[in-house]
């Protein structure tokens, strides 16, 4: 808590002070505090140091296009998988795209004598000496890039094909430009007919090793989130049919209940992880989650689990539970016993003649979520630091927790006063595994359609997760909407680039997003943005908008119809802004339009839904239809997280 | 697929492109048959029937086929359980798309073009501007084919020369043959061509209009007789428009079959105007018109069809001028009724005995004028007698305690004499011991223009089966209305329409009638008389209507609805100060009662009554017109419309609108602003100034975003709000300073500008 409220004093008065403007309407006020030098600090922690990101890159002497042709070739392993021939193809067809030249992709075995780009572990790497050393293997993990220019050659590779997949993107960002926004929203050079090879020595690991797919945008698109180095569910073992909650699924109720009640809850909403103190009870339950993914281990070449509580906020009340919960002010304990447990069993089994063709690096990870969110931690005031309980309490090495504080509030970020209680659960974590994987909100779930704030907070945020050596991030949104307005584009391009790297300047991100995404309406259609995020500020500051889920957006006060409609406006004069373009550039008119008629939406909502008496029932009817027609064509299909965009039409009576 | 049965359609083909058990991609293919003419769709490769889309058993409402006979195919797929799909079409509409030749589903029909040429084609005049004919071009696959008109001498030859079309015509500088080229060319690059061929020469006589016969004088209030024509030197069509005016005035007369009615004595200028395919040319004279002592009744009320005895009618609005001064000089008109009965108090007429009777208008010398209706004895003011309201020949009405019967032994119409709100709603029941007919008949018309309405045919069902409906002729499809009732009991039916939507509903038959075949515009006066007829009489008919419009129609002797109020037009309900508010006119029914007593009141958020931009303070005025005023205060205006009908009932309609202030402040920067700094020095913030149209006290906010994109609040909040006039950046970059400035009612002035720090 003292650090929070530190960082506090610094924010008052780093940046503000001298006297008292003399505003319209205010009369005099409190005397200002000058400012010294040491109140200069930032807000919130800068930067963090502890990422890789060694891009050199200077442009070369070797023609890699002249006169409009190329001598390069593509190379590939004899025998490579999928990710890797998708570098490929991704490589020749961008480079087809910027100068209307088809480089040939060929395996080692076929490679001519000529000039190429090495993509993955081929034959022609190891022969010129190109690897990818243990120390610099293990700063890229799974999914760091490495890219090297040797000889007039490119070698492109990562430590996994996914890895070489990203790398290939590397290479074309720093050779031709290449960048995505969306889509259809990809920037790279045109018309290209000669060009030099960029000397490049690059190794680059993302500071978030796995950024979860979690927009629309991506889950329907594979090839939009592979060109965003976003990943999908494929990293964690599937347990049923999906790998969150599914303590149920290794440990059916329909099944066992009735032949191990110990193993319930008393209100059978969760597993009792103590068994009701019954070990060799505990022991039966722990074998048989740890045979589940022993089978699925075989059946699945991946290297995470979970053993992840059911969805609800309730915990067992069993003497044993209780009893933990009381000496370690956590329900979270019973849980890292029995996951050490299952790893102990499944270390067991790797050793076996059976299982050692299996064996891998498996990671275990529970929910840190609801009853087990606070961890087992003592804090030390005049030190400022968190230490284990006792040493029972600590996960195994390759145990750890997925951290879902579900109740924070994301408008603010961790440091803020707001969410101290889960900094200090998130600090206290750090003393007992060494795996944390992070899983945030950052909409209204009840409410898709309205614009929620995380500006504020998701750079702090990101470093935060980045400094406590987060893995793998889940920044929560509308997973299961095709697209969504409210700037949600704009979000996931900032968490493809902050989870990557979580210094990137964001302001600089934000207008380079605008400009590549709107083209020509970019300027009206920031004014919108800006206006939309100091209002957010200001609902914030005078009505008390915040939080996450205690916020029921859905009131006249909090929307003014004049500042909708302005909005509006603003979505108005963007397409107009767009419209000489349609001559021009059809296919990117279609494009921006289609962007900015998305943005559209948020403010087209809200009025309609808040501010129905501005119309006659004739016109408030037709716009609803017209609404409708564009969220179809759009292909916004979701109202909220659990309710389909039908039941809005519903409640509107169309 | 399911029609009709708890198995449905069988249809097994694999959505996995799976072939399991032997099976080959032919086998699993999805087959889907449709054959038009029968309106039936099956499935699979053996054509097993799915539905008929025209069987009454399973529609309620028919399908009558696509308008053109085309129709677009369309697949989607939905619920994904991976990122695509692909769907292999082997075969569409009898084409076999495996054999690689595409050819035959490419758009290879020109498009149509539609020229609207005259029976016969004028011939151009050297020299005078020549209209192209108008055309229409049309393609079954292009909406917007490109079209073009060009028009040639000596068309397809080396020394063709073109001419240019402007505004629509060409002007021809020689005698000859001109061709105009209609040509249109659609997306697949299919050209269509037509030509015209317009032979043009000199005008070999001039155009002309010749008066004829001589000049009369005339008096005014009459019709005056002007002078023939003959017309010479024409080139195709040809017409001509004769007008009178009154020299000195902006009176102007149309001249119709020689004649016009003067109104006014003085000297008119009577022109004939001649226009042919080419040009036009004028004649005219004068005639004088001398003050006659005449006196000309030219307008009278319309009555109703049938008037209720003992109702009292206000049959003002009849109108009589007289001409004696040389002008038109309006004078009283007064009636008489063939009703000696009845009782006549100023324009006040309440008939009272029962049968067909004339109403008279007279004024002074002039030519009375006649109208008749039929007076109707229902027990108005008294006790009423509901069965009384269905009128016709030969039907007989009675009344129970639950509803009206209509009957009849021969084809029989009847009308129910009072006209009822448009959105109406109608339940009744065919009586099962007199259905010995073939149809039941309704009609819906406007009581104030005939040739508006419809018709709506109920056909006699087989027993057990629906009943089929048709409206205007056009077969709409079925409902389970019944001749035979259930065990002898009818079995009602409801008949309504909403004028909103223009939507019919009969029983659990729903028709819109605003699209084809009906295109039915609505009711325009908001009221709909409604009639009946029992055709194919062959025994007895009957049927019991149990209510109309809520009026329950029974035995009861007195009235228990109220009056229906209904707006003719929409109303908008949230403004700004200074916006004009329309009051649409509304109209008050009673199904019983022709005399409702109907008023409005607009009232403004200090209760106070409100003037119209007319002049007239709308404090329970006609609410027949249409009104306006300017809102000029916040706050909630009312408008209330009051209707009573004869039996002291009553019905009110509250109508809220909402006067907002829709205006954002205006913040104006009072010296400029400073926009470059250094790190660690202070850096001001720009003076401000605030206004608002309403509010006296505009409380503004001040916001700083970092170079990091954060944004901050650029104060302090207690009790009050403390601002700082200055900020010290602690990095360089471009920091934004934002002012957010609102009034009371939430309307936000947000403005912006950005200081670069070193």
């Amino acid at each position: 808590m003292k650090n929070i409220r530190k960082i506090l004093v610094c924010i008052l008065a780093a940046l503000f002070l001298f006297g008292v403007v003399a505003g319209c309407s205010k009369e005099g006020g409190e005397t200002p505090v000058t400012p010294g030098s040491e109140n200069l600090a930032p807000a919130t922690p800068g930067a963090w140091e502890g990422g890789t990101h060694e891009i050199y890159v200077e442009e070369g002497s070797a023609d890699f296009i002249s006169n409009g042709r190329s001598d390069y070739v593509i190379v590939i392993p004899d025998e490579c998988g999928d990710l890797v021939e998708t570098a490929a193809s991704e490589i020749s067809v961008l480079i087809y795209e910027a100068s209307g030249i088809t480089l040939d992709v060929v395996t080692d075995a076929a490679l001519p004598n000529t000039n190429y780009i090495s993509v993955g572990n081929t034959q022609a790497a190891a022969s010129a000496g190109v690897s990818i050393s243990g120390d610099i293997a293990a700063r890229l993990d799974d999914n760091g890039v490495y890219v090297q220019t040797k000889d007039d050659n490119v070698y492109i590779m990562g430590t996994t094909d996914t890895g070489t997949l990203y790398a290939a993107y590397t290479w074309l960002e720093y050779q031709l430009g290449f960048e995505v926004y969306g889509a259809d929203e990809v920037v790279i050079a045109t018309d290209v007919r000669d060009m030099k090879l960029n000397e490049m020595n690059i190794i680059d690991a993302p500071d978030i090793q796995y950024m979860q797919s979690t927009y629309g945008f991506t889950d329907y698109n594979t090839t939009l989130r592979q060109r965003m180095r976003i990943t999908d569910n494929t990293i964690w073992l599937t347990i049923g049919n999906s790998p969150w909650h599914n303590s149920f699924k290794y440990v059916d109720p329909d099944i066992y209940r009735s032949l191990h009640p110990e193993w319930y809850s008393e209100d059978g909403t969760q597993l009792c992880y103590t068994a009701h103190g019954d070990s060799a009870s505990l022991t039966e339950m722990a074998e048989l989650v740890a045979e589940r993914i022993e089978s699925e281990i075989i059946a699945q070449d991946r290297s995470y689990v979970t053993i992840t509580m059911e969805d609800t906020s309730t915990w067992c009340t069993c003497a044993d539970c209780t009893a933990l919960n009381q000496q370690y002010g956590t329900d979270a304990v019973s849980v890292i016993r029995f996951c050490n447990q299952v790893s102990a069993l499944i270390d067991e089994w790797f050793a076996t003649p059976e299982g050692t063709p299996y064996e891998r690096d498996l990671k275990i990870v529970f929910f840190a979520y609801h009853a087990t969110e606070p961890a087992p931690v003592t804090y030390d005031e005049a030190t400022d630091t968190y230490a284990p309980i006792d040493d029972t309490v600590l996960c195994a090495d390759n145990v750890g927790i997925l951290y879902a504080p579900i109740l924070a509030t994301y408008q603010k970020d961790f440091y803020d006063e707001y969410n101290a209680p889960y900094y200090t659960a998130l600090r206290g974590w750090e003393t007992i595994t060494d795996n944390i994987y992070m899983w945030t909100y950052s909409t209204g779930f009840h409410y898709y359609l309205v614009p929620t704030n995380t500006y504020n907070s998701m750079q702090a945020n990101y470093r935060l997760w980045a400094e406590v050596g987060a893995e793998w991030l889940l920044d929560q949104s509308q997973y299961n909407s095709i697209q969504s307005t409210g700037f949600c584009a704009l979000k996931l391009y900032l968490n493809a680039k902050l989870h990557w790297n979580v210094n990137y300047d964001m302001e600089e991100l934000i207008d380079k997003f605008f400009t590549n995404y709107f083209g020509p309406a970019a300027t009206t259609m920031r004014r919108y943005f800006d206006e939309l995020r100091s209002h957010f500020l200001f609902m914030e500051e005078t009505m008390d908008y915040v939080g996450y889920q205690g916020i029921e957006p859905l009131e006249q006060r909090y929307w003014p119809a004049t500042l909708l409609e302005r909005w509006i406006s603003y979505c108005d004069q963007a397409e107009e802004d767009l419209a000489a373009l349609a001559e021009e550039d059809p296919t990117a008119y279609a494009m921006y339009l289609e962007n900015v008629q998305l943005e559209s939406l948020s403010p087209r909502y809200l009025l309609l839904d808040l501010w129905g008496n501005r119309f006659s029932e004739s016109e408030l009817t037709a716009l609803r239809n017209q609404f409708r027609n564009d969220c179809n064509a759009l292909e916004v299909n979701r109202y909220a997280e659990k309710q389909a965009i039908t039941e809005l039409w519903s409640s509107w009576g169309i | 697929m399911h029609s009709g049965d708890t198995w449905g359609t069988p249809s097994t083909f694999s959505l996995y492109g799976d072939c399991a058990n032997g099976q080959t991609y032919a086998t699993q293919a999805y087959y889907l048959w449709f054959d038009y003419t029968s309106k039936t769709l099956y499935t699979g490769a053996n054509m097993t029937e799915v539905v008929r889309f025209d069987d009454p058993v399973v529609f309620s409402q028919f399908w009558n086929g696509f308008e053109n006979g085309t129709a677009y195919l369309s697949i989607t797929c939905g619920s994904y359980n991976s990122s695509s799909t692909t769907l292999v079409f082997t075969n569409i509409a009898n084409i076999d798309l495996t054999q690689g030749d595409t050819e035959e589903v490419r758009d290879t029909q020109a498009p149509a073009i539609d020229i609207d040429l005259p029976a016969e084609i004028p011939q151009a005049v050297v020299g005078q501007p020549y209209r192209l004919f108008g055309a229409t071009v049309s393609d079954d696959e292009d909406s917007d084919p490109d079209f073009s008109c060009r028009v040639w001498y000596g068309y397809g030859s080396s020394l063709a020369s073109e001419f240019d079309v402007i505004d629509g015509a060409f002007t021809p500088d020689r005698a000859g043959d001109y061709v105009i080229e209609y040509s249109a060319k659609d997306n697949f690059g299919n050209v269509a061509t037509q030509t015209v061929t317009v032979r043009a020469a000199a005008r070999s006589e001039a155009l002309a209009v010749t008066l004829t016969g001589s000049a009369q004088a005339g008096l005014s209030g009459e019709n005056v007789q002007v002078r023939g024509y003959e017309v010479s030197g024409t080139v195709g069509e040809w017409n001509v428009a004769v007008t009178a005016s009154l020299q000195g005035s902006d009176v102007v007369y149309d001249v119709t079959d020689g004649v016009f009615l003067a109104e006014y004595a003085g000297t008119y200028t009577v022109t004939y105007t001649l226009s042919d395919y080419i040009s036009s040319v004028s004649e005219s004279y004068d005639l004088t018109v001398e003050a006659g002592n005449i006196v000309r009744i030219t307008e009278v009320p319309a009555l109703p069809d049938y008037l209720i005895a003992g109702c009292t009618y206000d049959l003002s609005g009849a109108v009589a001028y007289a001409y004696a001064s040389g002008s038109p000089v309006e004078t009283a008109v007064t009636f008489s009724s063939t009703d000696e009965q009845a009782t006549i108090s100023g324009s006040l007429f309440t008939p009272a005995t029962e049968g067909e009777i004339t109403v008279t208008f007279s004024a002074g010398t002039a030519e009375p004028v006649s109208v008749t209706a039929t007076v109707v004895e229902v027990g108005y003011g008294d006790s009423v007698h509901m069965e009384n309201y269905f009128y016709g020949a030969n039907i007989t009405s009675s009344a129970s305690s639950s509803s009206v019967a209509v009957q009849a032994s021969q084809d029989a119409s009847f009308t129910f004499i009072n006209p009822v709100d448009a959105g109406f709603s109608i339940t009744a029941a065919v009586d099962p011991e007199r259905n010995a007919f073939g149809i039941l008949r309704m009609t819906f018309t406007d009581p104030e223009d005939a040739a508006c309405g419809f018709t709506l045919d109920i056909f006699r069902n087989e027993e057990g089966a629906n009943a089929i409906v048709e409206i205007d002729g056009n077969t709409a499809g079925s409902f389970s209305g019944s001749w035979y009732g259930n065990e002898g009991a009818p079995i009602s039916f409801t008949i309504s329409y909403n004028t909103s939507t223009k939507m019919l509903s009969i029983g659990s038959l729903t028709v819109d009638l605003s699209v084809a075949p009906y295109s039915f515009g609505g009711f325009a006066s908001g009221r709909v008389s409604i009639g009946g007829a029992f055709a194919e009489v062959s025994g007895e008919a009957g049927i019991f209507v149990s209510s109309i419009n809520n009026q329950s129609l029974n035995s009861r002797d007195y009235d228990i609805a109220n009056p229906q109020i209904t707006l003719l037009g929409a109303m908008s309900r949230s403004f700004a100060p200074g916006d004009v508010v329309t009051v649409v006119p509304a109209i008050a029914t009673d199904v019983l009662d022709p005399h409702v007593s109907f008023t409005v009141t607009v009232t403004d958020p200090s209760n106070a009554i409100v003037t119209s931009q007319s002049g007239v303070a709308l404090d329970g005025v006609d609410p027949g017109m249409q009104y306006t005023f300017v809102v000029d205060r916040l706050g909630t205006y009312s408008v209330l419309w009051e209707a009573e009908d004869g039996s002291g009932l009553s019905q009110s309609s509250y109508f809220t609108i909402s006067v907002t202030d829709n205006q954002a402040p205006e913040i104006r920067y009072v010296n400029g602003s400073v926009r470059t700094g250094s790190v660690g020095q202070t850096i001001p913030v720009a003076e401000i100034e605030v206004t608002d149209d309403f509010t006296d006290d505009v409380v503004y906010y001040v916001y700083l975003t970092r170079p990091d994109g954060v944004m901050i609040p650029l104060y302090t909040m207690a009790e009050t709000v403390t601002y700082y006039n200055g900020f010290i950046p602690d990095v360089a970059g471009a920091w934004t300073v934002t002012y957010y400035a609102a009034d009371d009612a939430g309307n936000a002035a947000i403005v912006s500008y950005t200081v670069n720090v070193m």
